[in-house]
């Protein structure tokens, strides 16, 4: 990625969950940890098919430029301050064109990749069982045909 | 370039369930074999708990090869030593009886599909440790459709899954980090190795070798492994056709009938916590096969899950903080939609497939029931993902619009597992790109050995029909190539 590309990146993978700074989740409740989202979408970059390379660079520009083309304003996703960026690109997921919705979903899932990629992240998020805690059992119900 | 060669009985492309089975028969019957694998072989130490780390490493381009259309629709499929069954839930189906009958009438695949296929069925069953989720495991997310499949009197049941030590870490998808699923890359490829059988890795083949109509070999960069008996060509209902006409294979079936289980998945809240970080990826599903479709609890990783809830910014980050007190359940379709796959100018590969009016009907229904279930499990809201319908819907009433829309393909994201056909196995001549023994018309010493045999999809998740399959077809080869060393 060049110089822009990365600058564009950051901010916009950082806008999902509204980061006032660009590697840093710096309010919220995922403040605390560091998220290095440009690294992440690197990585992303680096394995996906070509289409989705396209795909992600075609995102990144749609989207630094959504303030334009979506009629909100003069200027670019970097002239808004966090708060209007989230609005944007909730309004880019939810947006009448399949591809700008589609493409709106790879960059929130690339945003997601790399704000899991902290451990303490996936900690303040409650989405494991905290230890210890009973077990509860699933009854097997009978008439298992596949055996 | 210097070429690296090897020479064994049999050549296998690819070490999924396909190439794993013909290598766990073929060496147990006393065979020479190599086996060449696109992807790297993974130890469970390799592979990281956290997703996009993990997917770089085992999933082809990070799950993002796709159809073309102007509504694309991404593939699923593993890129390593195990193929997809190192990426997949380990969910366990015989073929079911209907489809069996299909294929003897309209393929005359009785051979393919008759004893041998049971005897198959049973012995990896055996092998692989089969059985229902342990309930100590079942976690939260499955519990809770297990609550709504008996609360609405749905055919619900316990997932058959091949992970007898299954911890419930809910990594199925990054690489189980205890080796417990029996995927084929702790099963039968190592099995295979340990007879004898040599693997390559990171060696993508590019052609398959001839002597006039006689396979003899393949070619991988600068690997060259020579096959004395045959090539066994096993690198999914995608690539196999790509290799075989890439190799001068020609039919005019070949590629064609491409199919696949798409299916959507939606998010539901519930006031009480779920924890999806714990249990079995995939414990409990919900068989509607006279509709079309199967609905299944998805244990995905966070990642997946907080990408799916609504919105950005603070209202995003507050519904994030609750990430357990989330389910995602969702529905696989019995498309009956037929695709092609062709070379193509992204990736090498170009994949046709567009579902029709019908298809999109069963979707609706799969959608509108998997919704009714998390109201019937207790969730206060669900986040539907679905055009025409509110991003919140807070209860039954709300979800009239979806009952009286027409579903149109862009108004849902769809992603496709399960691929099948582009190699179909028929007797008659026309129809077959392979016979009922799964060997390459117009050529000799040729088989192919994966779910591109299968003249149509199953409506079940396919690992143990693919397996079971091959493992007849290999045990009939071994036979007729042991019959022929002797005479």
């Amino acid at each position: 990625m060049t110089g822009v590309e990365r600058r564009w990146t950051g901010l916009v993978l950082s806008s999902f969950s509204g980061s006032a700074a660009g590697f840093t989740v710096a309010e919220g409740p995922l403040a605390e940890g560091k998220v290095d989202y440009v690294s992440a979408a690197a990585c992303f970059a680096g394995a996906a098919s070509e289409k989705a390379r396209l795909g992600f660079r075609v995102a990144v520009l749609l989207a630094w430029t959504a303030p334009l083309w979506m009629g909100r304003r003069f200027g670019m996703m970097g002239s808004l301050d966090a708060e209007e960026r989230s609005a944007v690109l909730d309004a880019m997921s939810r947006h009448r064109f399949f591809f700008v919705r589609e493409l709106c979903l790879l960059l929130k899932l690339i945003a997601c990749m790399a704000i899991f990629r902290s451990p303490a992240a996936r900690v303040r998020s409650g989405f494991d069982r905290p230890e210890p805690e009973a077990k509860r059992a699933l009854s097997v119900i009978g008439g298992e045909e596949a055996a | 370039m210097r070429r690296v060669t090897d020479e064994a009985d049999f050549v296998i492309v690819g070490t999924g369930a396909g190439g794993a089975t013909a290598a766990r028969v073929l060496s147990e019957a006393g065979f020479e074999l190599a086996l060449v694998e696109e992807g790297a072989y993974l130890s469970p130490e390799d592979r990281p708990r956290e997703l996009i780390d993990a997917m770089a490493r085992s999933f082809r381009g990070m799950a993002t090869l796709a159809t073309d259309s102007t509504v694309p629709m991404p593939l699923l499929q593993g890129r390593c030593v195990g193929g997809s069954t190192a990426i997949n839930s380990g969910i366990i189906w015989r073929m079911p009886e209907d489809v069996r009958d299909d294929w003897r009438a309209r393929f005359g695949l009785d051979a393919l599909v008759g004893d041998r296929l049971d005897r198959a069925f049973a012995r990896i069953e055996e092998e692989l440790s089969i059985g229902p989720t342990d309930p100590s495991i079942a976690g939260e997310h499955n519990l809770l459709m297990q609550r709504a499949a008996e609360r609405l009197g749905l055919p619900g049941r316990v997932i058959r899954r091949n992970a007898p030590g299954c911890k419930g870490s809910q990594r199925c998808l990054q690489g189980c980090p205890n080796a417990a699923r029996q995927s084929m890359e702790v099963s039968y490829v190592p099995r295979a190795l340990g007879h004898g059988a040599r693997l390559h890795t990171n060696a993508k083949v590019e052609r398959v070798i001839f002597e006039g109509n006689r396979a003899v070999g393949v070619r991988a960069g600068g690997l060259e492994i020579r096959a004395r008996r045959g090539v066994i060509v096993a690198a999914s209902a995608i690539w196999t056709p790509l290799l075989l006409r890439k190799s001068g294979v020609r039919h005019p079936q070949l590629g064609e009938r491409f199919q696949a289980h798409p299916g959507a998945a939606m998010v539901g809240a519930f006031d009480e916590p779920v924890h999806m970080g714990f249990g079995a990826s995939q414990g409990y599903e919900v068989p509607m096969r006279d509709r079309g479709f199967k609905l299944e609890s998805l244990g995905l990783p966070p990642d997946m899950l907080a990408a799916r809830l609504p919105g950005a910014g603070r209202e995003w980050q507050e519904r994030v903080a609750r990430l357990g007190h989330y389910v995602q359940w969702g529905g696989l379709v019995r498309m009956e939609a037929k695709g092609r796959v062709r070379r193509g100018l992204f990736d090498g590969v170009s994949v046709r497939f567009e579902p029709t009016a019908r298809d999109l009907a069963v979707l609706k229904d799969a959608l509108l029931l998997t919704a009714r279930m998390m109201f019937a499990a207790g969730a206060h809201e669900i986040y539907p993902g679905i055009v025409g319908l509110p991003e919140i819907v807070r209860s039954e009433e709300e979800l009239a619009p979806l009952e009286r829309m027409t579903l149109r393909r862009k108004d849902v994201h769809l992603v496709a597992s399960h691929l099948f056909g582009t190699a179909c196995a028929a007797r008659d001549p026309k129809a077959g790109v392979v016979d009922e023994h799964l060997a390459v018309r117009g050529a000799r010493g040729l088989y192919v050995m994966d779910a591109s045999v299968f003249p149509t999809n199953l409506g079940v998740n396919p690992q143990h029909s693919i397996m079971g399959v091959v493992h007849a077809a290999a045990e009939a080869l071994a036979e007729r190539e042991s019959a022929r060393a002797a005479a």
